[in-house]
């Protein structure tokens, strides 16, 4: 009788397991038809960037080129000003990672750890400008810069400011000062973060009779490593991306968003446009490309940082 | 012992204060030069009119910015209007499906962590420039899809979903609406990257005994999702709206922020621009306090519910 029951119990159990597996095959067909979506975009592109001219117009080609090419690769890489953008997006987003990581872990500490008097202010401010809609204030933020002064002193010496726009000092002074694009998440990440770290490690830190600043140097930063990690890679890839900031402040620069806006604008839908069509692709394509490599070595690091970071729990 | 720890505590909350400023430093001095200055001077741009030649000419004109914005502008409050509704509608179903892909990718998956990190990839790679020009790659399917009946062959290796449809012999009607939901779908899946993992990460902290203690009791999968993880979530779903609402504010290519930087940048109208860009900011601040106040509301009777 009771071997019976374990025999039935067993086959139901069994049962079980297999309902749960077919249960289990839409969820993965929903999962891979959306991971598709997200992709396709990224396969069109590659595989429009190999195709030569006579497959656009071969009704027999879909999506796989028939005689592949590397033509417009060179094209873009010889007859355009990529390059030459390549270069500059590359420098201006390493400078703004940078500068936006540290002064986002600087301020991300004192805003966490420390109640001067105002500290609730600076932080309602930091949530405001991430509110804000920068362009709210383009064109102030543009003569800011473009006649850029301190409080009139350049001013006493009868120039009307420096110049500074089309330079990277914009970028530096906005990231270096949690201004930068979207720098008010980063801050509040890194705040979030440092108020996960218990208190007793830093009391402890006092105790072995290092000042406020060693501890944060030689304790706290360390820790914050795996979260720095996640602000330097997202502000690095935004920048890179970004076409607001670097349209308005360094709009006679140029960077790879603009070189490739520059060629989709020649695009007027003609029936010729189709070979223009695939090089604003393949312009797009190879200048993620250092982005996706980017996201594919650091996408671990990434992820676990933001799941582990204190906005959670 | 007992003498030693209240001065060293005494000393610690001294400088406390004055170490706060200094490691502030960077904010602080960026707020004095670069975002005070900005936003008062954004704010006075809209009170007057603007000529920018040589220098910045300022003409007081009072509130005729704010009027002509409201009462003469043919775009602004229809634009205005147009975006909060497209707000008000994305942001429920972006929050749903985060959380949907969240409680999915949360079962016993086999390659879940390619599946998360492929849903985190437009994160990093779709914002600004991607973006840009993908919306553009729309317009031209859409080109394309018109000028098909003259030139059956011509863009055929740009094969897309519309193309695969009609192959398929469908209604014109039912081919527009399936191909809008697709790029619709993009739209939703490009934008919830983040959001998907505060949610993962917010399920994987609610500890597995209460789940195992529902299971106990006899609740069902449906029942524990309904009582436990989502009044569980509750806070992360806050921080959700807020992300979402800022990210979907702050991403350039809204009709009403690309109208407004035209009528500056390309018609000389700064005054107007900086009054329509100031009621625009006014509208999203009273918007997202009442959608965090709803939020707010609605968490807090889900944990009494936990709590009860």
């Amino acid at each position: 009788m009771s071997k019976m029951n374990l025999r039935g119990a067993m086959t139901q159990k069994q049962k079980r397991k297999i309902l749960n597996a077919l249960a289990k095959i839409p969820i993965y067909i929903l999962l891979l038809g959306l991971s598709y979506i997200i992709i396709y975009p990224f396969i069109f592109k590659i595989l429009s960037s190999f195709m030569s001219d006579s497959d656009l117009y071969n009704p027999l080609v879909i999506q796989i080129p028939q005689d592949w090419t590397l033509d417009n690769i060179k094209y873009i890489f010889t007859e355009t000003d990529f390059p030459a953008g390549f270069v500059n997006t590359l420098i201006y987003a390493v400078v703004a990672a940078v500068f936006t990581s540290f002064s986002a872990a600087f301020v991300g500490y004192g805003l966490a750890r420390f109640k001067f008097p105002g500290v609730k202010i600076l932080f309602g401010i930091v949530v405001l400008t991430m509110l804000m809609p920068i362009q709210t204030v383009s064109l102030p933020l543009f003569t800011k810069f473009r006649f850029f002064d301190i409080f009139g002193l350049f001013g006493l010496f009868g120039s009307e400011g420096i110049q500074l726009t089309n330079t990277i000092f914009p970028t530096i002074l906005l990231s270096a000062t949690c201004l930068g694009f979207r720098a008010g998440i980063f801050v509040i990440l890194m705040r979030q973060y440092y108020i996960g770290i218990p208190k007793e490690l830093i009391e402890a830190a006092y105790v072995d009779g290092s000042g406020p600043y060693r501890t944060y140097f030689e304790v706290i930063l360390p820790m914050a490593k795996s979260m720095l990690v996640v602000v330097f890679s997202l502000s690095f890839a935004w920048q890179w991306t970004d076409t607001f900031y670097s349209g308005l402040l360094d709009g006679g620069v140029k960077f790879i968003p603009s070189v490739v806006s520059l060629l989709n604008s020649t695009i007027f839908g003609g029936i010729n446009d189709a070979i223009q069509y695939v090089y604003v692709n393949t312009a797009a394509l190879l200048g993620v490309v250092p982005l996706l490599i980017f996201y594919c070595i650091f996408q671990k690091k990434i992820i676990q940082g933001i799941e582990t970071s204190g906005i959670v729990g | 012992m007992k003498n030693k720890n209240p001065k060293r505590k005494l000393n610690s909350h001294r400088d406390n204060q004055y170490c706060g400023l200094v490691f502030s430093l960077p904010l602080i001095i960026g707020l004095i030069l670069i975002f005070i200055p900005v936003f008062i001077s954004g704010i006075q741009y809209s009170f007057n009119e603007l000529n920018i030649e040589n220098g910045v000419e300022l003409n007081f004109v009072g509130i005729a910015n704010y009027k002509y914005a409201l009462r003469t502008d043919p775009n602004f409050t229809q634009l205005l209007i147009s975006d909060v509704r497209t707000l008000i509608t994305t942001l429920p179903v972006i929050m749903i499906f985060s959380l949907f892909i969240a409680v999915v990718l949360n079962l016993n998956i086999k390659g879940r962590g390619i599946f998360r990190t492929v849903f985190f990839l437009p994160v990093i790679v779709c914002t600004g420039m991607l973006a840009e020009i993908d919306s553009s790659n729309m317009l031209m399917s859409a080109i394309n899809t018109l000028s098909r009946e003259n030139n059956s062959e011509l863009f055929s290796a740009l094969g897309d979903t519309t193309t695969l449809l009609q192959n398929f012999n469908l209604d014109p009607d039912l081919i527009s609406f399936l191909s809008s939901m697709t790029s619709g779908i993009l739209n939703i899946v490009n934008r919830s990257g983040v959001q998907i993992l505060i949610f993962l990460a917010g399920i994987q902290s609610v500890s597995p005994s209460i789940y195992e203690a529902a299971l106990v009791e006899g609740a069902s999968s449906w029942e524990t999702f309904w009582k436990i993880t989502l009044p569980m979530l509750s806070p992360m779903m806050i921080v959700n709206v807020i992300y979402t609402f800022v990210e979907s504010i702050t991403r350039s290519d809204t009709a009403l922020l690309t109208y407004i930087n035209e009528s500056a940048f390309n018609g000389g109208k700064y005054g107007e621009a900086a009054a329509m860009a100031w009621l625009h900011f006014l509208v999203i601040l009273v918007l997202l306090s009442l959608v965090s106040f709803i939020f707010v509301k609605i968490a807090n009777r889900g944990n009494k519910g936990v709590s009860a």
